[in-house]
């Protein structure tokens, strides 16, 4: 055979197999069996997908996801892209910028978690006392509204300095040519970024927006430190929701839902590819 | 070597239907990867709002497939599993056709 590069594939897919293929065929395996703690497994074809998709608890945790997902982008990814704008692009600033931008990326999920929770907890925290200024009784274990704006404006303060780096470093691949054309041809400095900055940014922010829509909707560690889920089922997120099932040893549910869960984390992420690769090029007229 | 891999593997709780799906699976990409190499694939333009290539539509069809299933356990339930089968065969092959 004249191409042989096709051999050094080959120590890619053994790992793919033992780190992908084979978990997932087991989550698949199990979810077509009833699987209890110590039961023998029973085939049970697809009773446990008609389970998960008749749950209302399952369904109001996709929906809550779902809100929670596209909410974080419609904020992280302009905000992302106005913090890349506003950064010096050169200087000793920049350093400085990155660093800061750099830091919160830096703290793990859980400390992040902890954190959050250390801050709002109604004895001792700062926010609940700062609202209390204004006569508002902020209370995470109690109020479904401040617990769910709390995880989402901490993934925001998480993750929206991916999207601002992933942008910076798009903004300065721009060559300087463009704008110089830009300037000649009059362009506004809204026009400029509309028609020179965003599309050269094209390919960044397909990333930063596969990257943000698949975490945000993994997002397990924040809420399971700071509320457990609460209060009622305010902060239930898919991911803790599948997590539950599965430590109750409810295995052929948790199987059945994660196969479920991960089947509309592929489809969200191929409609936002196919969107962001063709929006703009006439295609999707 | 089968008994050896039934043994090793029996914690996985293969089935003959999953083992026949995921076999399936991958003789469809095999399949798909040995047309492409003898015919390579060329975008075009039928009723999706974006340009596909092969692989894209059998993609979509694959996507597609699960997602009626799923519909369909959700709403009917899991009697008369043909009736998606049908569907999800018709879709898959129009798109490939038209799409």
């Amino acid at each position: 055979m004249k191409n042989r590069g096709w051999l050094f594939v080959i120590p890619a897919l053994a790992v793919l197999a033992i780190s992908a293929f084979i978990p997932l065929m087991t989550v698949i395996n199990y979810s077509l069996h009833y699987i209890f703690a110590g039961s023998t497994p029973t085939f049970v074809g697809f009773e446990n997908y008609v389970e998960v998709l008749r749950d209302s608890v399952f369904l109001q945790a996709l929906v809550r996801q779902l809100v929670f997902s596209l909410g974080i982008l419609a904020v992280e990814v302009p905000l992302g892209i106005c913090i890349a704008l506003c950064l010096p692009k050169r200087g000793p600033g920049v350093a400085v910028c990155l660093v800061l931008l750099g830091i919160p990326l830096l703290i793990p999920f859980n400390v992040v978690g902890i954190i959050a929770r250390v801050l709002t907890q109604s004895a001792v925290g700062v926010i609940p006392e700062f609202f209390a200024l204004f006569n508002y009784s902020f209370n995470v274990s109690k109020d479904p509204v401040d617990a769910f704006m709390t995880i989402f404006l901490l993934d925001v303060w998480h993750w929206t300095p991916l999207v601002a780096l992933l942008c910076y470093a798009g903004l300065q691949a721009i060559p300087d040519a463009y704008y110089q054309a830009a300037r000649i041809d009059g362009a506004s400095a809204w026009k400029t970024f509309r028609y020179v900055t965003l599309p050269k940014l094209r390919s960044v922010l397909i990333i930063g927006v596969l990257l943000r829509f698949m975490d945000s909707f993994k997002i397990y560690a924040e809420p399971l430190l700071l509320t457990g889920g609460g209060p009622g089922d305010a902060t239930t997120f898919l991911s803790l929701h599948v997590a539950r099932k599965a430590e109750s040893y409810q295995l052929g549910y948790a199987g059945a839902s994660s196969f479920i869960y991960l089947f509309i984390v592929i489809v969200f992420s191929y409609i936002f590819f196919q969107l962001m690769t063709h929006i703009g090029k006439g295609e999707t007229k | 070597m089968w008994d050896w891999i039934a043994t090793n593997t029996s914690w996985m709780y293969w089935t003959w239907q999953s083992g026949l799906a995921i076999g399936g699976l991958f003789a469809a990409i095999a399949f798909m990867g040995i047309w492409d190499a003898a015919s390579p694939s060329v975008a075009r333009k039928g009723f999706f709002p974006i340009s596909t290539t092969r692989g894209d539509r059998f993609f979509i069809g694959i996507i597609s497939l699960i997602a009626i299933f799923l519909i369909w356990l959700g709403v009917v339930g899991p009697a008369a599993l043909w009736v998606p089968l049908l569907i999800s065969v018709a879709w898959f092959a129009a798109q490939g056709v038209w799409g």
